[in-house]
């Protein structure tokens, strides 16, 4: 069934779900919302509730958006079997009506007149496609969107059909009307040919999905009834509803581009004993979460899980504790919280509970992920400082989730000790507590301090942890040169490459990277001919570099590519300046040397972006500060450092030989 | 294989580029003479002014208002060559090799007018050859040709000899050759050829290419080795003497036989590359070690120091 989300008019302010019996989860599907059902046994009549709290803001002016605000795709021009915008009578019939207007508003509203007045409005068994309508002179609402979405688009206006439903009488039972969306300038405008509403809506519409979709879908071999049940709330009475059951309060998705990476599955009891959270960065397997589904049913437990998959760690995290934030009164309302990702972003996934003042209330928290066990000591004792969490667990290397999942549930259950039962399941867990978290030293205590303090401040700790490696990728560029002999474009400029790459992840960074280098180097080789000033000439690349990523960016839009979406974050001076040495070194020593050189400042940058991604090393520094002085240390060595460098051993390997040569 | 004995002379031999920097240019390359050898003519003032030859400047020209005087310098000869004072890469020189009447003749047959040689100066003035800076001046200069002897190892350019100097001793040295794909260039990063040099003799021996041992001259597959560079004790002592003019601790000295003039020194290099132990099949690091055993070394006179560096020691 498609679910109603908020858009430009509509919020949605709550959603409960209620289904004894049934598995259920929700999954964005292009701009829509499909709530899901599940149930494994067969059973016999029962009933579904599913219950919708919205505000929707009063009659929209011609100067608000109505819609989602997605830009139109090619599906909202082209012709579809009920949608017939091709067909000759319709096109015959789009241009009649048109003739002579060019401006799109008065075309819309001379095929909006034309539909709602010339095709009588009728029930019961009608034609509902675009042709039959237009030749029937008649139609339902349905009917007569399809034709008025045909002939717009005919007239080459983009249209959609929006389902919804409009919230008159409380007592009536009722199906969903549809009406049309037009992309007049650069937004989308209602227009209701059924109820003769053009460019606004009345109050009591509700859209329900876009698209010229069914409502609701079923497995075959079952008669599915449905209706509308109708009630009007004040303001206070609808908060005052979430407020008094946060436990049946329904997670927020947002549907947006990439959205599908998310997927929430959801278990719900009359009279939970417990519930319980569980966040996870990957897919689960359908048995794994089907089984969880179903013990947490048998046990009488409330159970949320969330799975979202990101390309590179940097969205990973910063999702993470979005999907912790959408949800707040969900996590808070957890007894106990589960966490397992690959690295270590599970340990800043909570944060933004922090950032919020939301305490956990001495529920529990288990996280697993890679990272060494003092790291997790000391972002355990952050985590509990900000949150008041009874106690934080933690697995320092990656565990299955249905393995996380015994575990708690044994704890939460029979009050097994989780260490215990961990190592049932063969992995190992350590315990951060209030406690044990006032044995740290007085220099580790003031970190953890410092850093709860600066989570509740709203500082982003993510641009933290970057500021405070670039000391060390700064040593492993140091190491590079002075003992390996790696010499590339400007002393750093890999470093500044590697940030970006952190948002596009590695394998479209570097494309990314040879993208814009060789093209960028055909434009310099061109700009030789006219000889231009430095300045002017790094100018010109600047523009070659941003008309280049605004490229990438649009085709990673209309591609579906994430990667390429981030790509604006590339760094467009430093790739100026990357191509300007190109050129300047190819002038002097030939592309073999240019080339040579651009090569290594791609594979320091690999190596920097690995430094940073695979290492763990920014939890390593949030949890030690102290490593900088280290880097100190070590580049002080490394500067007074006579020694022969690797490469050079290689280079004068035939020097080897000569001693023996006459 | 190369055996433990060949990894250990290398670490102790060969002088690397940590060891170069820290312990030679740091040591005894900072500071206002630095900047004088990187200013092409200064460094040729201060030699000039020595008493040491070096390529005649015609005019200098700084500013556009200056071109005319500058037209009518190039007016009064029939070979010169017009260049960037700071350019890289021998990107905008332009060598002019005789007259036809009112015009010019290139190098490479090419005619050339009077307007067209200002036009260039001009774009010269604007920067349009400087890599980094906005703006440049134009040198008018003498233009140097091989000597008969060096012809048959000059392929489409001029052989140069270059001398690497540690306070006043000449040290190593190597007969740097232009190739075709170096476009002219002897320099070795842009694929010419270093040819390693008997300091005592001057005698040509192995030669390296591309950081590969090479016998014939891959263009003309000329033989490299066994041939004499002419005027090599000169050559020896204008090295040594180019530190009285610069005395700057460690430096390279690009020296070219000119057919008219003979030796020539071309320019002075603070950061002098290291492939040179390559084509000498010698490491640099045992040679700064004896000198460095000499006290007072600088204080000496140039002949002195030719002496010294005659007698270092060496491998074979």
């Amino acid at each position: 069934m498609l679910l109603p989300v908020s858009d430009g008019r509509q919020h949605i302010v709550s959603r409960a779900v209620n289904g004894l019996g049934f598995s259920f989860w929700e999954e964005a599907d292009g701009g829509n919302l499909r709530g899901i059902w599940v149930r494994s046994a067969p059973a016999e009549e029962c009933e579904i509730r599913y219950a919708v709290t919205a505000e929707v803001r009063g009659e929209v002016s011609e100067r608000t958006e109505s819609g989602g605000a997605e830009p139109p795709g090619t599906v909202d021009l082209g012709p579809t079997p009920l949608i017939q915008s091709d067909d000759l009578e319709i096109r015959r019939r789009a241009r009649e009506l048109t003739a002579g207007e060019r401006d799109r508003q008065a075309v819309a509203w001379a095929l909006f007149q034309f539909v709602a007045t010339a095709i009588q409005t009728a029930t019961g068994e009608v034609a509902s496609d675009a042709r039959g309508v237009l030749s029937e002179g008649r139609g339902n609402t349905t009917g007569k969107a399809r034709l008025l979405a045909a002939l717009l688009r005919s007239a080459g206006i983009p249209a959609r059909i929006v389902g919804g439903l409009r919230l008159e009488d409380a007592t009536k039972k009722r199906g969903t009307i549809s009406w049309v969306e037009a992309r007049l300038g650069d937004r989308w405008v209602p227009l209701d040919a059924g109820g003769n509403h053009f460019g606004w809506l009345p109050h009591d519409y509700v859209a329900l999905y876009r698209g010229d979709l069914p409502l609701i879908v079923h497995s075959a071999g079952m008669g599915v009834e449905y209706g509308f049940v109708v009630r009007q709330l004040t303001r206070e009475v609808a908060l005052g509803l979430e407020q008094a059951a946060p436990g049946t309060e329904k997670p927020r998705i947002e549907p947006r581009v990439g959205a599908e990476q998310v997927r929430t599955v959801t278990s719900y009891q009359e009279k939970p004993v417990a519930s319980a959270l569980l966040l996870v960065d990957h897919r689960v397997p359908e048995s794994v979460s089907e089984r969880i589904l179903k013990e947490a049913r048998e046990d009488e437990v409330n159970v949320v899980l969330m799975q979202s998959r990101f390309e590179s760690r940097y969205f990973r995290e910063q999702h993470l504790q979005r999907l912790v934030s959408n949800n707040l009164s969900l996590v808070s309302a957890a007894h106990l919280v589960v966490i397992a990702t690959a690295d270590d972003a599970g340990l800043y996934a909570l944060f933004a509970l922090g950032e919020r003042e939301v305490p956990l209330n001495d529920a529990r928290i288990l996280i697993s992920g890679s990272f060494p066990r003092p790291v997790g000591r000391v972002l355990g004792a952050v985590l509990i400082r900000l949150l008041d969490a009874g106690e934080v667990v933690l697995a320092s290397r990656p565990v299955p989730l249905l393995a996380l999942w015994e575990t708690a549930r044994a704890n939460l259950l029979r009050g097994v000790p989780m260490g215990d039962e961990a190592r049932k399941w063969d992995f190992q867990v350590f315990s951060v507590t209030a406690g044990s978290s006032r044995e740290l030293g007085w220099w580790r205590a003031a970190v953890v301090g410092a850093w709860a303090r600066a989570v509740r401040a709203q500082v982003p700790l993510q641009a933290l942890t970057l500021i405070l490696v670039l000391p060390l990728i700064a040593t492993v560029i140091v190491v590079a040169r002075i003992v390996i002999g790696i010499d590339s474009f400007g002393t750093f400029a890999p470093v500044i490459v590697s940030l970006a790459f952190l948002t596009t992840g590695l394998e479209w960074g570097v494309i990314i990277f040879c993208t814009i280098v060789s093209c960028g180097a055909v434009v310099r080789m061109l700009l030789r001919r006219i000889r231009l000033q430095l300045v002017s000439r790094l100018a010109i690349l600047v523009a070659t570099v941003a008309g280049l990523m605004a490229g990438l960016t649009v085709a990673g839009a209309s591609l579906g590519i994430g990667a390429l979406i981030n790509v604006s974050i590339f760094p467009m001076v430093i790739m100026s300046s990357v191509i300007e040495n190109f050129a300047a070194s190819q002038f002097e020593f030939g592309t073999r040397e240019a080339v040579r050189l651009t090569f290594n400042t791609l594979l320091l940058a690999c190596l920097c972006y690995l430094a940073i991604e695979r290492t763990g090393l920014q939890s390593l520094l949030l949890a030690f500060p102290e490593l900088i002085l280290v880097s100190v240390a070590l580049n002080v060595a490394l500067g007074k450092w006579r020694g022969l460098r690797v490469l050079e051993y290689l280079r004068f390997r035939d020097f080897a030989r000569s001693g023996s040569v006459p | 294989m190369i055996g433990f004995r060949g990894w250990r002379r290398i670490r102790t031999e060969v002088l690397g580029m940590n060891r170069r920097n820290l312990d030679l240019i740091q040591r005894y390359n900072e500071g206002p003479l630095f900047a004088v050898v990187d200013h092409k003519q200064q460094t040729k003032a201060a030699l000039s002014a020595a008493g040491l030859p070096v390529p005649a400047t015609y005019a200098m020209c700084g500013r556009h208002g200056d071109l005319y005087a500058f037209a009518e310098e190039m007016e009064r000869r029939a070979e010169f060559v017009l260049k960037p004072a700071r350019g890289a890469g021998g990107e905008g020189v332009l060598v002019v090799a005789g007259r036809d009447g009112d015009s010019f003749r290139t190098a490479n047959g090419r005619r050339i007018g009077r307007r067209e040689l200002l036009a260039h100066a001009a774009d010269i003035l604007a920067g349009a050859y400087a890599l980094s800076q906005a703006r440049d001046d134009a040198v008018l200069e003498y233009r140097l040709r091989s000597a008969p002897e060096m012809e048959p190892l000059s392929v489409g350019g001029v052989a140069d000899i270059r001398i690497v100097v540690y306070r006043g001793v000449p040290m190593m040295a190597m007969l740097r050759l232009p190739t075709r794909a170096s476009n002219g260039r002897a320099n070795l990063h842009s694929g010419g050829i270093g040819v390693g040099l008997d300091l005592r003799t001057g005698k040509t021996g192995h030669a390296i290419w591309r950081g590969r041992v090479v016998e014939v001259h891959p263009d003309t597959g000329v033989p490299l080795r066994g041939w004499s560079v002419p005027a090599w004790p000169e050559m020896l002592q204008f090295a040594a003497r180019a530190y009285d003019a610069l005395p700057l601790g460690y430096f390279g000295v690009d020296i070219v036989l000119d057919a008219a003039r003979g030796p020539v020194i071309l320019e002075l290099n603070a950061r002098p590359g290291l492939a040179i132990q390559l084509s000498t099949r010698q490491g640099l690091r045992p040679l700064v070690e004896a000198v460095q055993r000499v006290a007072d070394v600088e204080k000496r006179s140039a002949e002195e120091r030719v002496a010294v560096g005659l007698q270092l020691p060496s491998s074979r």
